[in-house]
């Protein structure tokens, strides 16, 4: 669990971690689609200085971003890979161990790795830098036109900030059930594979009864303290541009105008 | 058996922007037979020390000797001897219940252990604990919290643990239940020479029943004595932000307003009331 970045927020006090929540979204949402059709080099460099100069201004280690993203190099190695040896036309460049390799291959492999990598890391930036309750008052706004159409907008949101909200709640009860039933003898790192899978029921029982405990305890909370639904409900942190975030969207729109005369 | 902790420290999530260090340079002993208290504010590293008593958690730096097993930092074998050995009671028994019933319950650490518990050890235990022995055939999650601790208690009981590390065992029982239980601990550390660790919040128990007081705080043991000395540190107790056992904090209220010229040595709340009662009527109170 520690190893894996993906989705964590590191509160720190940057530029990046400041700008409004909509703004990240958005741009992040463009910056994953049009990362599609980049074709030339250019397209690609663009990108690549775009990410490094993000990943720079959130002031977060980059040897802790870097470690974080070790299990995602995996996936980016064996899709590499994988181009490499079911690629199958175009020019021959050399032979391993009598092995074509095309060049085609290696071009198309290297541009959906680094795309992948690209990805991974603009997405991962932005959960790193905004907290899990920025992130779904941005949807709630940004998802709030398509209330006319009747699409219950608040309670989606609703329901995904407090699925968030959970996560660590729930990671920290699987550790404690875990060292429960661990002090009792209860070993599901070793040991043959079928006890392992047996041994993950004195885990997940207590797991879930205790979910459905606190969410029981939770709409019972809620509706203690007034809880209607979203109808004419108010704000605590409203979500205001500010001139940073304008300098931003406006550097973005650079990007993009750069990335249309390279392309 | 002995517990040795040898510059021993410990840190969550080393590496990370949240690594944080809760255990510093920490060297105890506790003989093998003794009843420890550890006391400490919250996040004074009580639980994370506790933890390292059954290899829970390994030590990031130093040694933790435990009878023959060690614990270092390298990977560690014989985890499963050591945690036969010390039965380890958790705050919220929900964390723990999930079986049918009760009997089930309490037969899941004899079975990963490979230990034989007849029927009549079994309902010893259940007896132990206060419980009916109906209970055996109900389902754990029908019981009420106190019956649940009760169970809890049991089901590492049942293991016949050299040692018993709680972490806050009365929490969430009724005064009765809570000196039930303690006078239960208090009676296994006699007869058995059972070796326990208590994790308290009551300074109460901690003097009443523990041989050795532990005071931990911000990851490090500030002090480790005998509860009697431990409690005439009294500036720095509060300095810490932990309180007075209600005995004691009134032997000092009764000395400073009243010149009374008791002191506190152990003796038990009949023995005090008495001995105050004494110096009331022998008129010096006045």
């Amino acid at each position: 669990m520690n190893s894996l970045i993906i989705g964590q927020y590191v509160p720190k006090e940057s530029i990046i971690h400041q700008l409004d929540s909509r703004l990240k979204i958005s741009i992040v949402f463009i910056y994953v689609i049009i990362l599609f059709a980049a074709e030339t080099s250019l397209n690609y460099l663009l990108f690549f200085i775009l990410s490094i100069l993000c990943m720079s201004l959130t002031q977060i280690k980059l040897s802790f971003i870097i470690k974080g993203l070790k299990p995602v190099w995996f996936l980016i190695v064996i899709t590499f890979v994988l181009h490499i040896i079911l690629t199958r036309e175009g020019d021959i460049w050399f032979d391993i161990f009598g092995f074509p390799v095309y060049k085609e291959a290696i071009i198309k492999g290297f541009e959906i790795a680094l795309r992948f990598f690209l990805l991974i890391l603009m997405t991962t930036l932005l959960t790193l830098t905004t907290s899990p309750i920025a992130i779904t008052d941005a949807v709630e706004e940004l998802l709030s036109p398509l209330k006319k159409v009747n699409v219950p907008v608040h309670e989606l949101a609703l329901t995904m900030s407090i699925s968030l909200r959970f996560i660590p709640t729930l990671i920290q009860e699987v550790d404690k059930i875990s060292k429960a039933q661990a002090s009792r003898g209860l070993d599901f790192r070793t040991g043959k594979m079928k006890d392992r899978v047996q041994a993950i029921i004195p885990l997940i029982l207590p797991l879930f009864i205790s979910a459905f405990k606190r969410a029981e305890e939770l709409a019972f909370a809620m509706e203690a303290r007034g809880y209607r639904g979203g109808e004419g409900r108010t704000k605590y942190r409203e979500l205001r541009f500010k001139n940073a975030d304008y300098i931003a969207g406006l550097s973005f729109i650079l990007f993009l105008v750069g990335f249309i005369i390279t392309r | 058996m002995d517990i040795t902790f040898k510059n021993v420290s410990y840190i969550y999530q080393k590496n990370s922007p949240f690594e944080q260090r809760a255990l510093e340079d920490i060297n105890v002993q506790l003989p093998s037979g003794s009843f420890v208290s550890v006391v400490g504010h919250t996040g004074s590293g009580k639980s994370t020390f506790i933890q390292h008593l059954n290899g829970l958690l390994e030590p990031t730096e130093g040694v933790v000797q435990v009878g023959p097993y060690e614990l270092s930092p390298e990977k560690n074998k014989h985890l499963k001897g050591l945690r036969k050995n010390v039965g380890m009671v958790f705050q919220n028994p929900d964390h723990q219940l999930f079986e049918e019933t009760v009997q089930k319950e309490m037969m899941f650490g004899p079975k990963n252990f490979g230990i034989n518990v007849t029927g009549t050890e079994l309902e010893n235990v259940i007896k132990d604990v206060g419980l009916d022995l109906d209970i055996l055939s109900r389902s754990p999650f029908d019981l009420s919290g106190g019956q649940k601790k009760r169970v809890a208690i049991a089901s590492v009981l049942v293991l016949k643990p050299k040692v018993l590390i709680l972490d806050e065992p009365t929490a969430g029982l009724d005064p009765l239940g809570k000196y039930k239980m303690m006078e239960l601990f208090s009676h296994l550390h006699k007869s058995q020479q059972l070796t326990i660790i208590l994790v308290t919040h009551h300074m109460e128990d901690a003097l009443k029943y523990s041989d050795q007081m532990m005071v931990m705080n911000k990851g490090k043991v500030v002090l480790i004595d005998h509860p009697l000395n431990v409690f005439k540190r009294k500036e720095y107790l509060k300095e810490i932000g932990l309180a007075l056992p209600e005995k004691i904090e009134l032997i000092e209220i009764l000395q400073k307003e009243l010149n009374l010229t008791i002191d506190d040595a152990g003796q038990s709340v009949d023995e005090l009331a008495k001995s105050i009662g004494d110096w009331v009527k022998e008129g010096s109170g006045s």
